[in-house]
């Protein structure tokens, strides 16, 4: 290698070596300890009418908004740990057969707060499922009785 | 070597060092895919499988081939596996090229939009390293591997000058570290486990010290402790400081001079090969002439042309035996210029 070509490597890797470090670290403590989405909506405007359900994956409230609008209601999910899927959507049903006629609700993506509205409250019999559309399987259920209503 | 232009100059050492390489290539996939199915078999779909695979396996060859260079350089007996560096680089796009166009088919062609215009739009938290698009990243630096892999050819290193071809290839520096944070970007946003991190932070520490060490080390080859001068020519060393078939490497007037010893006889040419400014004091004498210990090109001792039909020649200086003392004339003669070697 020339000795100006020998120059330049020394002269790449010494920035290298400073400035990849550092950013591999800033990187690593960038992972946001707690959820931030700063579109949604302002919770503490919204009354919580189900405690929800919280594990080590989620989060999951369901709020009621008191002035009269189309849509009262609205889920809020916390993604807590990355989902292992390439693509992951929300259907409420009864049974997981139940799901292939309905909407969903809306699509999760990586960790953090997403807020879908609701046109109806969840009802008593009502799962939610978190459905892979690429593998065409449904890879959690989170059963309603496991959500508890407040008093 | 060669005086005329084949797609693959193949010998008998370069299809070992391929057949190596496709035998680990194998072991590697087999290896993940297996461990994969076993941990996530009933969660895992093939294409995520193979865009996972093959990522893994062209970040890991990025790696290697990023530390075969300064390895050389610290010890002859990593040279063997600078030789053929060319063929694992190229093979190394391959694999990142299935990588890239799984993710593109697999994340970005099931919506109406141009799978590439999805690719730039469908995020655009570039304000944020927790969210930020690192499958961007992954799109330049391929492109970058794709033109480096293109030119990886005597072709286009002798039309497109070494200066510019050498520069053009100096990219995969900047290809390394966008691939480095295309990777852990896109672990602290995909995955749990900090093992991949780890993994890729030993891995970069790694490159980035064996390159500090060689090139550290390298900047202290070669230097006379101090430089007595007589008539024009400098005291460099004893006969028996250098090896049979081997050289002694000093700069002087920035001038870097390869003094050879062999066949009983001295002498001196400038040290960088014509081919790729491999270092020919690393190099031997081999079969009646130099060998540059990068991509085998050869030069006679004693004018520093290459042996018909090649065309490559070398500055030569003019050598001096002094009561058992190497003296070099530091000034070169022009390229190819014959002088009568130093008899021992």
């Amino acid at each position: 290698m020339i000795l100006s070509l020998q120059k330049r490597h020394r002269l790449i890797w010494t920035v290298f070596a400073i400035v990849l470090p550092l950013l591999f670290v800033w990187s690593y403590l960038s992972i946001p300890t707690t959820a931030n989405n700063p579109t949604i909506e302002d919770y503490s405007l919204l009354p919580i009418v189900h405690n929800g359900i919280e594990n080590d994956d989620f989060r999951i409230i369901e709020r009621k908004i008191e002035l009269e609008f189309d849509i009262n209601y609205q889920l809020e999910f916390i993604v807590k740990k990355p989902i292992r899927q390439a693509a992951t959507l929300i259907f409420i049903g009864e049974n997981e057969a139940d799901i292939k006629d309905k909407a969903p609700i809306g699509q999760l993506f990586s960790k953090g707060n997403y807020s879908f509205p609701l046109f109806d409250p969840l009802q008593k019999n009502d799962n939610i499922y978190l459905y892979n559309p690429i593998t065409k399987k449904v890879f959690y259920t989170i059963k309603n009785n496991s959500i508890t209503p407040i008093q | 070597m060669s005086a005329t232009y084949q797609p693959v100059l193949w010998n008998r050492q370069k299809k070992i060092y391929d057949w190596v390489m496709f035998g680990l290539i194998i072991l590697f996939l087999a290896i993940f895919i297996g461990v994969s199915l076993v941990l996530f078999g009933d969660k895992i779909t093939g294409e995520t499988l193979i865009i996972r695979a093959f990522g893994s396996l062209a970040i890991t060859m990025l790696h290697i081939i990023l530390m075969i260079g300064p390895l050389a350089r610290l010890n002859k007996k990593f040279l063997p596996l600078l030789y053929n560096r060319r063929h694992l680089g190229v093979t190394m796009f391959f694999m990142a090229s299935i990588h890239g166009v799984f993710s593109i088919l697999q994340f970005h062609s099931m919506g109406d939009i141009n799978p590439l215009v999805s690719l730039f739009t469908s995020n655009v938290n570039y304000a944020t390293l927790a969210e930020f698009p690192f499958q961007v990243l992954g799109f330049f630096s391929l492109i970058i591997l794709f033109l480096m892999a293109a030119t990886s050819h005597d072709f286009w290193l002798k039309n497109l000058s070494p200066k510019v071809w050498k520069t053009l290839h100096l990219l995969v520096y900047l290809a390394y570290a966008m691939l480095i944070f295309h990777v852990m970007l896109g672990v602290i946003q995909l995955e749990k486990s900090p093992l991949i991190v780890i993994l890729l932070g030993i891995g970069m520490l790694t490159v980035i010290g064996l390159h500090l060490a060689a090139g550290y080390r390298q900047k202290q080859l070669g230097y006379l402790k101090e430089q007595v001068e007589k008539d024009g020519f400098v005291k460099v060393c004893t006969p028996d400081d250098i090896e049979d078939n081997r050289a002694k490497l000093v700069h002087l007037n920035g001038e870097s001079i390869a003094i050879f010893k062999y066949e009983n006889k001295l002498s001196a040419i400038n040290n960088f090969c014509k081919h790729q400014n491999g270092s020919l004091s690393e190099g031997k004498f081999v079969n009646g002439c130099i060998t540059c210990p990068w991509h085998g090109y050869q030069y006679l001792a004693h004018n520093g042309s290459s042996p018909p039909p090649f065309t490559e020649k070398v500055a030569t200086y003019h050598l001096q035996l002094i009561d058992n003392e190497i003296w070099v004339n530091p000034t070169p003669e022009p390229e190819g210029t014959a002088i009568e070697p130093v008899l021992l």
